[in-house]
C-alpha cells in the first residue's frame, strides 16, 4: 500500500509543470507592494471618518452655543443643551476610537481571517 | 519558521513575499491547472489568488497553514472561473500531460501513472493532487474544497482503487 501511495506522489511530483516566467513571482510581489504603498499613501482612507467625527463636534459645540443663548430656531426643533452634549460626548468617543485604531492596528491585525472564511 | 516569513511578509518584506510566493507558486498552479486545463487561465489564477491572499495576509491567523488558505483561495477561484466559462470536461493531453524533453530521455515510469491520474475525474483528480502533491490531509482537503470528511475519503477512495488497478495491470504486462 504505502508503495503504491509513493508511486502515486512520484508519478505527481516528477510531472510537476513549473511556471516557465521567471517574471510571475517578481510582478506579483511587485503589485502587492504597489498595492500596499497606494493605500498607505491614501489620506482620504484614514482621515475621512475622522474628518466626520470632527464635524459633528464642531456642529455639536454650535448648537450647545445657540442653546445656552435661547436661539428661537433651537427651541422650535426641541433642541436642548443636552441633546448637545450627548451629540458631543458621543462624537469625542468616535474620534478617540478612530485614533486609537488609526495608532494601534497599523495592519488591520484585529480582524483575524479564519480559513473557512475563504472569500 | 514560516510564521517567521509570514510576520515579514506583513510588513511588505519583498524577500519573505518573495520566499511565500516562490514557495507554493508550482502547487497552485498546478492545482488550478488541473480544474481549469489552460496554462494562460491557470497562471492567471494563481497570480489572482496570490495577490488576494497577500492583499489580506495580516489578516491571516494560524490555527491554519497558509499553503490550506491558498488553494482554497485558488481551488474556490478556479471552479467559478470554470462554471463562468463552461468549459468542456474533455482532457486535453497537449496541456495536461506536457511531457518534456528530458523526461522522453530518462525512461520516466511514472509518465504512465500520471496519464491514468489525469483520466480520472475532475473531482477525484483534484483531491489526489491534494493529498499527494500538496501533502494535505483529510481535514485540510475538507477546508480546501467545501466536500464533507466521508465525501473525500470515498472519492479518495475510489481514485486509488483505479491508479491501483493500473499500476496492478502495469506490473503484469
Amino acid at each position: 500500500m504505502k508503495a503504491r501511495n509513493d508511486k502515486i506522489k512520484k508519478a505527481l511530483q516528477n510531472n510537476l509543470q513549473r511556471i516557465d516566467d521567471d517574471w510571475f513571482t517578481k510582478s506579483i510581489v511587485e503589485k502587492h507592494l504597489a498595492e500596499k504603498r497606494i493605500i498607505i499613501n491614501s489620506p482620504f482612507m484614514n482621515f475621512l471618518p475622522m474628518i466626520i467625527g470632527l464635524s459633528i463636534m464642531i456642529i455639536s459645540v454650535g448648537l450647545v452655543l445657540l442653546a445656552r443663548q435661547k436661539n428661537d430656531w433651537v427651541k422650535e426643533i426641541g433642541f436642548t443643551e443636552n441633546h448637545g452634549l450627548i451629540i458631543l460626548v458621543l462624537s469625542i468617543i468616535f474620534l478617540i476610537h478612530k485614533l486609537l485604531e488609526e495608532f494601534t492596528a497599523p495592519n488591520n491585525s484585529s480582524y483575524p481571517m479564519r480559513v473557512s472564511e475563504g472569500f | 519558521m514560516e510564521s517567521q516569513i509570514i510576520k515579514k511578509a506583513i510588513s511588505g518584506d519583498s524577500v519573505a513575499l518573495t520566499k511565500l510566493v516562490d514557495k507554493y507558486k508550482d502547487i497552485a498552479y498546478n492545482l488550478a491547472l488541473s480544474i481549469v486545463k489552460n496554462k494562460e487561465d491557470a497562471k492567471d489564477i494563481a497570480q489572482d489568488s496570490f495577490l488576494r491572499i497577500l492583499e489580506n495576509i495580516s489578516r491571516f491567523r494560524n490555527d491554519s497553514k497558509f499553503s490550506t488558505w491558498l488553494y482554497k483561495i485558488v481551488y474556490n477561484q478556479s471552479i467559478g472561473f470554470v462554471k463562468r466559462e463552461n468549459r468542456t470536461k474533455m482532457i486535453d493531453y497537449s496541456v495536461l500531460v506536457d511531457i518534456s524533453e528530458k523526461n522522453e530521455n530518462q525512461e520516466d515510469k511514472t509518465q504512465d501513472l500520471y496519464k491514468a491520474i489525469n483520466l480520472l475525474e475532475d473531482t477525484e483528480r483534484n483531491i489526489i493532487m491534494l493529498f499527494y502533491l500538496a501533502e494535505k490531509s483529510i481535514k485540510e482537503i475538507v477546508q480546501i474544497t467545501g466536500f464533507s470528511n466521508a465525501n473525500i475519503k470515498v472519492i479518495l477512495h475510489r481514485a486509488r482503487k483505479k491508479l491501483y488497478e493500473k499500476m496492478e495491470y502495469e506490473s503484469k504486462e
